[in-house]
């Protein structure tokens, strides 16, 4: 079948068929009928619509599959399975001897994956495993259309890669403003989806075939894969459900494309046989044009940034736990949320990727990859590195991770390679290769130069494209190898020029042992630029850092007119910390919410000599109680309140930065946690805030958490206090079970519940111990119950 | 001051008291953030009301629409961009997550209001006002059949969670009835409403409908 798909695409264009809900709505089908029921329904209707689209010329039918999937079906009385093979029947029954080849057609599944929803990327891909497993006995070729999602194609792409040998197609959907409704970008999903071992990229559904053009070429310039388009007839009226694009329009817009290259073509929603036909008679007079070679640029990127290696671009290298106390407590103590700080701060700084590192060696690395890595792309769009030597846990990242990665690193032993490329070629990412091997690093350019092309070419071996292959010629110590920089940056050079591969360093290396560092540093990096460095992997939080790469970007011309720098620093006086004036006290700070005052008066009590508890027990939680009182007589408001809490918050990192790790302050552990079924979350996490600054420590289960995590927790953690929010009535059933599996489970603790849609007597009723109707009840409630 | 961040002080709380320097200051920014996140889409259908299958159910629902002869159904939403703001606000500064999360809610409120002015001069008559599933007995159930009537996944990338929560979460569904005539009961009450026990305007002795 792969032949028949080869030879199909050989030809200089491919068509396939038309728009199907609304044909059968012709037919009579209902708006808010399942369509896919049909197939038992009204299997002869089916049957003629697959008919009239082999008649009007075309070469592959999607059988009636779209919604086939177990969260569509839920409510009828059909399983995937039977759906599956029924429709794939039906549709193979209708071509038989017309050599028209037949696709298991996959739709989305019609929720959203978190962390927008509240579907995992793994229930997703079980989802699709389902329907690709039930059809591909039966099937020619799979189609994956009408995805808005970039990480929900990527898990029914490999559900289909991993679970059958089918050719593949790939189809998304975008709006007017060039992006899906998720956010995704033509880039980010040609990158993504050609990395993934789609066999063909394309638009469908949403809009009209003269709104994609500017969509199409930009998928065209990020893949060398053929492209197809296959638009709505317009859009419906919402009164008579009539499409406003002709088929003679439809087709007349169609001919733009072929002078694109763009070789398959189809129709969506609106579209019939009769649009099939016309393409048909024009692909026939207009036979589309030979695409050149790509461009060969150098690209990675997330759902919805695609960072091209056109000029240096900054790997932010802060998420490492590599001599940091307070990252390693982080790790040890599932604390994402300093992890994702960490990230935040880089993005203002001003990176362009991030590394992300979280190797410790008590602790589950590939676990906490996963979610590290979860949890950063739903805050960040900068495109990820996955730093690890372990292949599972960069397995682990690259599955779940929405876009195209860099891997750091392999090197030039044959062994490290072939673990690690196989995995790398899989998801279509890119690697760092390191210019050292069971030998060590070797001291001359041209050594480390020959382990570059070793790297490159079992990489091509392994099916890796070179503009995939990134080299890091590794930075030396200055202070105990002064001659080695040379040697470096020699070989930076010719790695760029020579072999013409993109180049990363490790920049801070270098200064070791030696004052003022930054000196070292930011020289040695624009020297490094100037060779040829692409990647510099460095602290962008110091200016001097971060900012001798926008300087490069300036005087090397890429940066036109320098308005990025401008955009950067035009603003910027030397800037200082501001010194609170002298009538602003700790306590004052804290409740006016100046957090950096808070911050920088704490570091001077430290300073000074002040004992941690004093600074928390006499000045941080009086001036919280006075905010909250505040806030109890509606002096202030719940912002306001918030941003004492955010004030102490500040205080307290200051004092934990001071302490050693294991003599942490806290006044006891709660449990926190938004029940089964519900995501209003942000209640939950302005009590975590006001708790977490009365020194109390949060074990923070999240959001939609089942009972019996609840439970769980409770009972690990040895808590004395749960906390419990839920904002629908429709939950509430949730929180009450919590409370009754708690309470079954033998385990003494109190139940503190908030949220909405309480009140006192429901609080009772389900047996909670305090109905807390605001942050500042909890707080009281956990003073009492924890002191 | 626009209506939106008015509004979305409202909902903080204020009940007109003025917002201190630092809350201003956040609401200020969080408006220019958020309008340029959100990516607001609406869909709707416009059908007759004795048209069958409509995804209607319960008394109130039934009450609201006694004098139409005519109904939209109208799905509306800010995208996920704003979602994505809020949850990455909420990292580091709850407080500037509050009040995005108010300006969100005010904001599309503000895009019902601004689409319903659009309909009222594309259809003409007289309309009643916005009513939702999970207000009165109309059923909070039929949300996932109001989406799939409105093809609100496709059109607009409107979905709803096994729990029936709209996502992206700054979205409304909503049902407008269309007369010739005035209609009457017209005024939106607390009394059909189900979160009358537990409502802060109502505490407050005032109303969420102004």
């Amino acid at each position: 079948m792969k032949d028949r798909i080869k030879d199909l695409l050989e030809r200089s264009y491919v068509i396939l068929d038309g728009g199907f809900g609304t044909e059968l709505q012709k037919r009579g089908m209902k708006p808010g009928e399942t369509s896919e029921i049909m197939n038992f329904r009204r299997e002869d209707d089916v049957y003629a619509i697959h008919r009239s689209y082999i008649d009007a010329g075309a070469n592959i039918i999607n059988a009636n599959t779209f919604g086939a999937n177990r969260l569509k079906l839920a409510k009828t009385e059909y399983t995937t399975g039977e759906v599956v093979k029924k429709a794939l029947s039906i549709a193979k029954r209708a071509a038989e001897g017309t050599g028209t080849l037949v696709a298991l057609d996959i739709g989305p599944t019609g929720q959203l994956l978190e962390p927008a929803g509240t579907l995992s990327f793994e229930d997703a891909y079980d989802i699709f495993r389902e329907i690709v497993e039930a059809g591909r006995e039966l099937a020619d070729l799979v189609i994956i259309e009408t995805m808005t999602d970039l990480y929900e194609i990527k898990a029914a792409l490999l559900a289909v890669k991993e679970n059958c040998d089918l050719p593949v197609f790939t189809f998304m959907s975008f709006e007017k403003n060039g992006r899906t409704f998720t956010g995704t970008l033509p880039s980010a999903a040609a990158l993504t989806l050609t990395g993934l071992g789609s066999d063909a990229i394309g638009v469908n559904c949403s809009l009209a075939p003269d709104e994609l053009y500017g969509i199409v070429d930009e998928l065209i310039r990020y893949t060398d894969l053929p492209i197809m388009v296959k638009a709505n007839a317009g859009l419906p009226d919402p009164a008579t459900g009539a499409y406003s694009v002709s088929a003679e329009q439809y087709v007349k817009d169609c001919i733009k494309y072929t002078e694109m290259g763009v070789r398959i073509y189809g129709g969506c929603c609106g579209t019939s046989p009769e649009y099939i036909s016309g393409l048909k008679a024009m692909l026939g007079a207009h036979t589309p044009v030979v695409r050149g070679a790509g461009s060969g640029i150098s690209s990675v990127c997330s759902y919805a940034n695609t960072v091209d290696i056109t000029c240096p671009k900054i790997i932010g290298e802060r998420i490492n736990p590599t001599g940091k106390k307070l990252f390693k407590e982080a790790l040890r103590n599932n604390d994402i949320n300093y992890i994702l700080n960490q990230a935040l701060e880089q993005v203002a700084a001003g990176a362009d990727i991030l590394d992300v590192n979280v190797g410790l060696p008590e602790i589950d690395e590939k676990e906490m990859m996963v979610r590290v890595v979860k949890a950063l792309q739903g805050i960040t769009d900068l495109p990820l590195q996955i730093d690890s030597t372990k292949p599972d846990v960069i397995e682990a990242a690259l599955r779940v991770y929405n876009g195209k990665a860099i891997v750091n690193s392999v090197n030039g032993e044959a062994a490290v390679m072939d673990r690690i490329l196989p995995i790398v070629k899989k998801y279509g990412a890119a690697v760092v290769g390191l210019t050292l091997d069971e030998n060590g690093i070797p001291p001359k350019a041209e050594q480390r130069v020959a382990i570059a092309e070793r790297i490159l070419r079992r990489a091509q071996e392994y099916g890796i494209p070179r503009e995939n292959v990134f080299i890091d010629c590794l930075t030396l110590t200055v202070s105990t190898e002064q001659k080695a920089v040379y040697e470096t940056l020699k070989a930076v050079r010719a790695v760029k020029e020579k072999l013409g591969l993109h180049t990363v360093l490790g920049v801070s290396n270098i200064s070791f042992g030696l004052p003022t560092r930054e000196l070292i540093n930011s020289t040695f990096l624009s020297m490094a630029m100037e060779c040829g460095l692409d990647l510099p992997i460095i602290n962008p939080n110091i200016t001097a850092m971060s900012g001798a790469v926008f300087a490069y970007r300036v005087l090397a011309a890429h940066d036109g007119n320098a308005a990025q720098f401008i955009e950067r620093f035009g603003g910027e006086t030397a800037k200082k910390p501001t010194v609170p004036k002298a009538e602003v006290t700790l306590s004052y700070a804290i409740e006016k919410g100046l957090d950096k005052d808070a911050e920088l008066l704490t570091k001077q009590k430290l300073e000074a000599g002040a004992d941690s508890m004093d600074i928390v027990n006499n000045e941080l939680i009086p001036a919280l109680d006075r905010a909250g009182d505040d806030f109890g007589k509606n002096k202030i408001f719940l912002p306001q309140l918030i941003l004492s809490a955010n004030a102490a918050q500040a205080c307290f990192t200051a004092i934990k930065a001071a302490m050693s790790g294991e003599n942490r302050i806290s006044k006891g552990k709660i449990v926190l946690a938004t029940v089964k079924g519900d995501i209003h979350d942000i209640g939950k996490n302005i009590v975590k805030t006001l708790l977490e600054n009365y020194g109390y420590t949060v074990i923070d289960l999240g959001k939609d958490v089942p009972e019996q995590k609840v439970v769980d927790a409770a009972i690990d953690h040895d808590v004395k206090l749960v906390g419990l929010s839920a904002l629908m009535t429709t939950t509430l059933g949730a929180m009450e079970n919590t409370i009754k599996l708690l309470r079954a489970s033998g385990h003494e603790c109190k139940v503190v519940v908030g949220g909405a849609v309480l009140t006192r007597d429901y609080a009772d009723a389900i047996g909670a111990d305090c109905y807390a109707k605001d942050a500042k009840d909890t707080v009281d409630f956990a003073k009492e119950v924890l002191g | 001051m626009t209506g939106v961040k008015e509004e979305a002080l409202r909902y903080l709380g204020y009940r007109g008291n003025a917002p201190d320097e630092a809350t201003s200051a956040l609401i200020d920014k969080g408006y220019k953030e958020l309008c340029d996140a959100v990516s607001p889409h609406t869909c709707h259908k416009f059908v007759m009301k004795d048209t069958e299958g409509l995804p209607l159910g319960g008394a109130d629902i039934a009450r609201h629409l006694a004098k139409s002869d005519r109904v939209i159904f109208l799905a509306a939403t800010l995208g996920s961009g704003a979602d994505k703001l809020i949850r990455t606000a909420e990292i580091g500064n709850m407080a500037y997550a509050l009040v995005l999360d108010a300006l969100a809610s005010a904001m599309i409120e503000e895009f019902c209001d601004n689409t319903e002015i659009a309909l009222r001069s594309r259809y003409g008559g007289h309309f009643t006002w916005r009513f939702s599933p999970g207000y009165g007995d109309y059923p909070i159930e039929l949300q996932p059949d109001i989406i799939r009537f409105l093809n609100a996944d496709k059109l607009i990338g409107l979905t709803v969670t096994d729990s029936n929560i709209l996502i992206p979460r700054k979205s409304v569904t909503a049902v407008i009835g269309i007369s010739d005539s005035e209609q009457d009961g017209g005024l939106r009450s607390c009394a059909t409403c189900n979160m009358r026990e537990t409502c802060k305007f109502r505490r407050e002795l005032t109303t969420c409908h102004g």
